[in-house]
């Protein structure tokens, strides 16, 4: 009857429902995965809606204003409606780099690149490798052999050494770095998707779907993708960090994104020269390239450990105690 | 046991020839050599003279023939910017990436006792703060953290030399010592979570449970009968760390100007130098190839079930 009624209840307010699903309320419970999500959430925002929350232009130089420290301000020129120059007086929070541009704006618009970088990177490599996965696993024999073999051979360069072979011969640009993500990511998420299949091939009801005449589509599609979404969504989110990782570094030696376009690698690179006289155009995008690449990782862990049954109790009974203790959110 | 060597040797010669089939397709389907030599501003009549000279105007099966024998007989060309064999160079900057990457290395090693403090009560406090700085430190961008270890330790304290290299001789160390650190973090942190990962997971079998009913100490259980089954992982990540060094040292080296492979690679790009470039990461691969082949023969010695699967 109890449950009945929790049910009925559930149905009439979604929302209600949905903060009470275990998963929901363990996310909630976890400071620590709270904290990095909420991180990545105005990060997010940022990167979304950068020109509505960048305070000032990002390329607009103030060459008046340089290296001005975090938390000052001063009299930037600007032109009025009748284009003439007039000084605007302005709040820099943290700061200009070397050429007067305000550190706010380039960080929302270098972080644009490099959340866009590490998201596209994972989507194609992600795409690639699950296909290959799918038919290495399903199919078997001399596709599996002619595939995992590749794997092995892409396996045994290290990755940043891929990156910059492929960009030397294709030359360095944004599309190229999504290209490098393809062919130097794509391995993990095949040998991942592989694996599952192969795990899954054995099992009943796939066996029952094909003994009722279901085509190899249908399977894969009706059956099989559903059980792989949360062992690569894990994977997904553990590789973000890592090409933004990738993707700062490539630029941060020059082979990434070029000037005028910034991400948070290139910022650094070019502040690195001025790092005795004005900390804060390395040390910030630094931070911001750290902070960013640690809440991805610190929800990817807190996602594999939830959906792994083995280790999920941990979590929930956690939640339990709290409840228990009265913690309220 | 010896079938499993001739397959597992086999399967090594496999990746070097599908590396080099790799690389051939890299340099000469995905660009064109002799654009990549020239640089954008050459003429016609360069290029042509180059491609006739470099022997790039034959046909790709004979020219993949040839690119295998060079190959396997170690000649890589004449390295355009220095003039001597590429292979040469190579070998000459090999020590001292294979020192810093040793002494990285055993930095990182620290992180298995930290993982093993961590791994005694799950979900603890210290479990629970090991955890999260393990994954901080694998987050930290590598050549910032080598930014800032020159900033502070250098420039603030000035207590190493910012950059340079005198030999790996006994006054070497104190030029090693930064590039290294800046090096270790993401070893140290994989080494920390998959030393807790392993234990917590080999706590929860059932010979622990029969080894503390019989009376052993806890000491002893862990160290003698739970250490020896995690480190069969252990022993597999350190060998994917050995091989992931040449990632971080390819920054590393440029920032501190270590004379390393990484170095190496990065400036034979910017010299256009190719035939140092292909040398390069085909050694590198070779390197990894090797140690993981290493690995894999430690693990049949700590898991013998392992070479009759």
């Amino acid at each position: 009857m109890q449950d009945s009624t929790t049910a009925i209840q559930q149905r009439a307010n979604p929302i209600a429902a949905f903060w009470q699903k275990p998963l929901v309320q363990a996310f909630f419970n976890d400071p620590v995965t709270l904290l990095s999500g909420a991180f990545l959430g105005v990060v997010l925002i940022g990167v979304l809606f950068a020109p509505l929350v960048s305070p000032h232009g990002y390329q607009e130089q103030q060459l008046k204003l340089r290296h001005l420290a975090p938390f000052s301000s001063g009299e930037a020129i600007v032109k009025d409606t009748d284009a003439r120059n007039v000084t605007e007086e302005r709040y820099y929070l943290l700061g200009t780099d070397h050429l007067g541009r305000d550190m706010v704006s380039r960080l929302i618009h270098g972080g644009r690149i490099s959340i866009t970088v590490g998201v596209l990177g994972v989507l194609v490599s992600g795409t690639i490798g699950i296909f290959l996965g799918l038919m290495a696993g399903y199919y078997r024999g001399v596709v599996d052999d002619v595939i995992m073999r590749a794997v092995d051979v892409f396996m045994s360069v290290p990755l940043l050494l891929l990156a910059l072979m492929v960009l030397f011969i294709l030359g360095p640009s944004f599309t190229n770095i999504i290209i490098v993500f393809a062919v130097a990511r794509w391995m993990l998420f095949c040998r991942v998707t592989r694996g599952v299949v192969m795990s899954l091939r054995e099992q009943t009801f796939i066996e029952a779907a094909r003994a009722i005449g279901c085509s190899d589509q249908r399977v894969i599609g009706r059956h099989i993708i559903p059980n792989l979404i949360t062992p690569i969504l894990t994977l997904a989110a553990l590789d973000v960090p890592r090409n933004i990782l990738t993707e700062s570094a490539l630029s941060f030696l020059g082979f990434g994104i070029q000037p005028p376009e910034s991400s948070w690698g290139l910022m650094l690179a070019s502040g690195r020269q001025y790092i005795t006289s004005a900390w804060w155009i390395v040390v910030l995008p630094g931070l911001a390239i750290f902070l960013t690449a640690l809440s991805f990782n610190l929800v990817g862990v807190w996602l594999r450990a939830v959906s792994d049954p083995l280790q999920r109790w941990r979590w929930l009974k956690a939640t339990k105690e709290a409840k228990e203790a009265g913690v309220t959110f | 046991m010896r079938n499993y060597m001739i397959r597992r040797l086999g399967h090594s010669v496999f990746i070097v020839m599908g590396l080099m089939v790799l690389l051939f397709f890299a340099v000469n389907v995905l660009g064109d050599p002799v654009e990549l030599l020239a640089g954008d501003d050459a003429t016609q009549e360069v290029i042509d003279a180059m491609r006739t000279k470099y022997g790039l105007d034959r046909p790709m099966y004979v020219r993949l023939g040839d690119f295998f024998f060079n190959f396997l007989t170690g000649d890589f060309d004449r390295s355009i910017r220095h003039h001597i064999e590429a292979r040469t160079l190579v070998w000459d900057r090999l020590p001292n990436t294979a020192a810093l990457a040793a002494v990285a290395w055993s930095i990182g090693m620290l992180g298995i006792p930290i993982g093993m403090l961590a791994a005694r009560r799950p979900r603890g406090m210290m479990d629970r703060t090991v955890n999260i700085l393990s994954f901080a430190v694998i987050s930290v961008p590598d050549f910032w953290l080598a930014l800032m270890l020159i900033l502070v330790v250098a420039v603030q304290f000035d207590l190493l030399p910012t950059s340079g290299y005198v030999g790996l001789g006994p006054d070497g160390w104190k030029y090693i010592m930064l590039p290294a650190i800046a090096l270790s973090p993401r070893v140290l942190g994989r080494n920390a979570q998959i030393t807790r990962a392993t234990m917590i997971d080999e706590l929860g079998k059932q010979y622990v449970a029969t080894a503390r009913s019989k009376g052993l100490a806890e000491n002893t259980v862990l160290y003698t009968h739970v250490l020896k089954n995690a480190a069969i992982s252990i022993v597999t990540l350190m060998g994917d760390e050995l091989a992931g060094f040449m990632n971080g040292a390819t920054i590393t080296e440029t920032i501190f100007a270590w004379p390393g492979l990484g170095k190496l690679l990065i400036d034979a790009i910017n010299a256009r130098d190719l035939p140092v470039v292909t040398a390069t990461v085909f050694v590198v691969a070779l390197m990894v190839m090797l140690i993981n082949l290493a690995v894999d023969l430690v693990y049949t010695w700590l898991d013998p079930r392992i070479a009759y699967k």
